[in-house]
């Protein structure tokens, strides 16, 4: 089925999600530095939305939660929990209109780890690209150890 | 655990051509992955030997199970299956693209398996069968059988259980 994706560049990675659960995309200029004296887990920062601040992670192309924002993040996706919103970091966000994520793969069994928000892989340009969704993405970041 | 006869696992299925009370001969192919003694798996379990391999990489994946490469259309997962038992990392430019029966899905399924050399075709019969306390306990559950040979027990992996979920 062909449904409005959207590409987030992080790196080299390119997290592939359906455009209809990313609420906005701000600019990380919009993103302020966590509150020190109340430190929520694994946030790099805080970012204003519908009248509220939310959490913003930043993650890198291996998917590990970062304690800080690289330079070539420009961007910061709003995601729908359920309770709210969360931020993601990315170096780059583009529409892709025409993607038929029909020709994609599961990720095979022996690759799946616990809470990963990989979903699938899809060949992309001249690479790949992960298929992930909002919740899932919600739940790797919220749930993941605290960095250290 | 007895894994009896190995050879009516390395060609499970074929129908026996030989004579009734002759013992029966199998061929297998033995893979270096990396550890001191070489595996092995069916004949018709390998499809091809892939060189110099395009393979991309899947983030928070196993160590050992961290690249996929695209084959005929298909998603092949690659494994270093040596690393995962206990070898050193090894480049992944030499592949042994191998097919399987999955249990659970009722498919034939492809893998590749990281090799540290060519794989060596070797003849097996029921004299060279073993039991499966002759292999490390690492190994029991990801072996559907064993045979001796040149001195070592040889496991024949069961592709359906080192390319299913472990974690």
């Amino acid at each position: 089925m062909n449904k409005t994706q959207v590409a987030l560049k992080i790196g080299t990675l390119m997290l592939i999600l359906p455009q209809s659960e990313v609420s906005a995309v701000e600019s990380c200029l919009d993103v302020l530095p966590a509150n020190l004296a109340q430190p929520i887990a694994n946030v790099v920062g805080t970012v204003a939305f519908a009248g509220q601040r939310w959490p913003a992670y930043c993650v890198s192309q291996e998917l590990s939660l970062m304690a800080t924002m690289p330079q070539e993040r420009r961007a910061c996706v709003m995601l729908a929990n359920g309770n709210g919103y969360i931020g993601l970091l990315c170096d780059d966000a583009r529409v892709l209109k025409t993607l038929n994520t029909e020709q994609s793969y599961p990720l095979p069994s022996a690759m799946a780890v616990h809470n990963t928000p990989v979903l699938g892989l899809l060949r992309f340009e001249d690479g790949l690209a992960c298929l992930s969704d909002a919740a899932h993405l919600c739940s790797f970041v919220q749930q993941h150890p605290t960095i250290q | 655990m007895s894994l009896g006869c190995c050879t009516s696992l390395l060609v499970c299925t074929t129908t026996p051509d030989y004579p009734i009370g002759s013992i029966m001969t199998a061929h297998a192919w033995l893979l270096d992955i990396g550890l001191a003694t070489p595996m092995a798996i069916g004949q018709r379990e390998l499809l091809q030997i892939i060189t110099a391999p395009q393979t991309f990489s899947v983030p928070l994946c196993p160590e050992y199970a961290r690249h996929v490469l695209f084959w005929q259309q298909r998603m092949v997962p690659v494994m270093d299956f040596g690393l995962r038992m206990g070898a050193n990392p090894h480049p992944q430019n030499l592949l042994a693209l191998v097919g399987f029966h999955d249990a659970l899905t009722g498919v034939i399924q492809l893998g590749a398996i990281v090799l540290r050399q060519a794989p060596r075709q070797v003849a097996v019969n029921d004299a060279q069968a073993l039991q499966a306390e002759d292999l490390p306990v690492d190994w029991r559950a990801l072996a559907i059988s064993c045979f001796a040979h040149e001195g070592s027990a040889i496991p024949v992996l069961h592709l359906g259980k080192v390319f299913a979920a472990v974690h």
